[in-house]
C-alpha cells in the first residue's frame, strides 16, 4: 500500500514538474522565435508581433504588493546582498520570476 | 524500509530532471536591459534574535530565541539555504521553582534550483508549505503578535524530501503560485519529520493586493489523515492596514481559524515621530477540539478544550530590523477564562560573507 502511494506520488511529481518545465520552456521558445522573426525581417520590413506584448510590471507596485505583504519595508542593502535576498524571497513567497527581477532592479538601481 | 530504493529513485528523477532543465533554462536566460546589469548574489549569514515574556494567572514564561540563517547562492540558478533555531523556555508556576529547557532544531536546509520561470525544485529539509504562517510569518521579527495563533500548531512543522513550487504570472493582474511536496519520515532528534504529502495553491491579485490560498496535507504514517487549510492576505491601499487569516481543519486534532488586522499609525496627526513607527494589532481566533482529540504537533501545543481568544497588540519599530511589542489577550474556554500578557523584542541581522561591491 505504501509502495503504491509512493509510486503514485513519484509519478505525480514527475508529471507535474515535466508539464510545468515544458510549459515554461515553451514560452521561452515562442518568445525567442518571435524575436528572431522580428530581427531577421531587416530594416525595410517592420517587426511582426505574433503575440501582443505583455504589460511590464510596475516595480514600485510589485515591491509594495509583495514585500510589505508580510513584513515592514527593509532598509537598503548592498546590490549583491539584495540579489541573494531576492533569491530567498522568490522561494519563500513564491514570487514570479518577473516580480523577482523587477523588485531587484527597483532596489538596486 | 522496503520503499527506500523508490525514495532514492524519486529524488534521483527529480534532480536529474531539474539539472537538465536548469541547463536548458540557462541557455535561454538573457539580460532584459542592455544598460542594467543584474548584480550577482553573494553568501549571507542572516537571522533573527528575540526575547519574549508571557504572563498568565499562575504562570510566567520567558523565551529567548536565536535563529541563524545561511544563504549560499551558486550562481543565479541555485540557492542553498538553512535555518537553525535555538529556543529557550523558562517557566515558573506559582509556588514552584523555575523549569528551564532549551530546544534546538533545524528548521530547513534545502537546495533550491530555479529550473525556469515557472518551476523551482527544492530538495532537503524545508518548512512544510501549508498555509501562510509557517513559511512566511513565523519569524520573530515578522509576526505581528509574539504569540502564535493556536491553530498554527496543526501546520507548523518541517518536511524532509522534495518539493516543486513556483509563481506564474498569468495576466498583468493575476498570479498563481503553487507548492507540492513529499516528505519521508525522519526520527532525527534535531530534524524530525513525518511521512506526508501535500501542498498549497494560491491566487494573487497584485493590483488589489489580495491573495487567497488553499492547502492540503496527508499524513502517510501511523494513522493516515488529511489536513485542509485556507488562507487570505489583503493589504488596503488607501490606509496602512493589513489583514491576514487562516483556517485549518483535520478530524483528529481539531479545527480553527485566526483573523488579524494590523494598522500602521502613520496617519495620526499628533506625536508623529512616535506614531509613525507604531502599529496596532487585533487578532481574533477560535479553536474547536473534536471529541476524539489526539493533541497537537510541531512548535505549539493545542488546548484540551475548545478555546476562543482575542488579542490586542502594539509594535514599535525602532528600525525595520528592530522592534519591541506588547500584547494583551483574553482567553475564553470551558476550563477557565484568563488574561494573557506578552512583551517582547525582535532583531533581524545580516552579515555578508563576500564582497558587497
Amino acid at each position: 500500500m505504501r509502495d503504491r502511494t509512493l509510486v503514485r506520488i513519484t509519478l505525480l511529481l514527475l508529471f507535474l514538474s515535466g508539464g510545468i518545465a515544458l510549459a515554461g520552456t515553451g514560452k521561452h521558445s515562442k518568445k525567442a522565435q518571435s524575436t528572431n522573426t522580428a530581427s531577421s525581417a531587416g530594416p525595410k520590413n517592420l517587426p511582426v508581433h505574433t503575440k501582443p506584448v505583455r504589460k511590464p510590471i510596475d516595480p514600485d507596485e510589485a515591491y509594495k504588493a509583495n514585500c510589505a505583504r508580510c513584513h515592514v519595508e527593509p532598509r537598503k542593502f548592498s546590490e549583491r546582498e539584495t540579489a541573494t535576498v531576492m533569491l530567498h524571497m522568490r522561494v519563500r513567497s513564491n514570487l514570479t520570476e518577473e516580480e523577482t527581477k523587477a523588485i531587484l532592479k527597483y532596489l538596486t538601481q | 524500509m522496503r520503499w527506500s530504493w523508490k525514495l532514492k529513485l524519486l529524488l534521483f528523477c527529480v534532480f536529474t530532471l531539474a539539472a537538465g532543465l536548469s541547463l536548458h533554462a540557462q541557455e535561454q536566460s538573457s539580460t532584459e536591459s542592455p544598460i542594467y546589469k543584474e548584480p550577482s548574489p553573494i553568501p549571507i549569514l542572516t537571522g533573527y534574535s528575540g526575547f519574549q515574556a508571557t504572563f498568565q494567572p499562575g504562570q510566567q514564561q520567558l523565551q529567548p530565541v536565536i535563529a541563524p540563517i545561511i544563504l549560499l547562492p551558486l550562481g543565479r540558478r541555485v540557492l542553498i539555504e538553512g535555518e537553525g533555531e535555538f529556543e529557550g523556555d523558562y517557566t515558573k508556576a506559582t509556588g514552584q521553582p523555575w523549569v528551564r529547557h532549551w530546544s534546538k532544531g533545524l528548521e530547513y536546509l534545502q537546495a533550491n534550483i530555479f529550473v525556469n520561470r515557472d518551476l523551482t525544485v527544492v530538495g532537503g529539509r524545508f518548512l512544510t508549505p501549508f498555509g501562510i504562517f509557517n513559511e512566511r510569518l513565523h519569524p520573530f521579527w515578522i509576526k505581528n503578535v509574539f504569540i502564535n495563533p493556536i491553530v498554527t500548531a496543526l501546520e507548523m512543522d518541517s518536511s524532509t524530501g522534495g518539493m516543486l513550487r513556483g509563481g506564474i504570472r498569468l495576466a498583468p493582474d493575476l498570479n498563481i503560485n503553487y507548492a507540492a511536496f513529499f516528505s519521508a519520515a525522519s526520527t532525527l532528534k534535531w530534524a524530525d519529520a513525518t511521512r506526508a504529502a501535500g501542498g498549497r495553491f494560491g491566487i494573487f491579485l497584485p493590483k488589489e493586493r489580495l491573495e487567497i490560498g488553499t492547502s492540503f496535507k496527508r499524513q502517510l504514517q501511523d494513522e493516515h489523515f488529511n489536513t485542509y487549510g485556507a488562507d487570505i492576505t489583503w493589504q488596503a491601499k488607501k490606509v496602512p492596514l493589513d489583514l491576514r487569516g487562516e483556517y485549518v481543519r483535520n478530524r483528529l486534532q481539531g479545527s480553527g481559524y485566526w483573523l488579524e488586522g494590523a494598522y500602521r499609525l502613520r496617519q495620526v496627526s499628533f506625536a508623529r515621530p512616535f506614531f509613525r513607527k507604531s502599529q496596532a494589532v487585533v487578532r481574533m481566533e477560535q479553536f474547536f477540539v473534536p471529541k476524539s482529540a489526539t493533541g497537537g504537533e510541531g512548535d505549539s501545543e493545542l488546548p484540551d478544550v475548545s478555546t476562543q481568544r482575542v488579542l490586542f497588540g502594539w509594535n514599535y519599530y525602532f528600525t525595520d530590523a528592530l522592534k519591541i511589542g506588547a500584547s494583551y489577550g483574553r482567553s475564553f474556554s470551558s476550563e477557565r477564562d484568563h488574561n494573557l500578557w506578552t512583551i517582547g523584542i525582535a532583531y533581524r541581522w545580516m552579515i555578508p560573507l563576500g564582497g558587497t561591491k
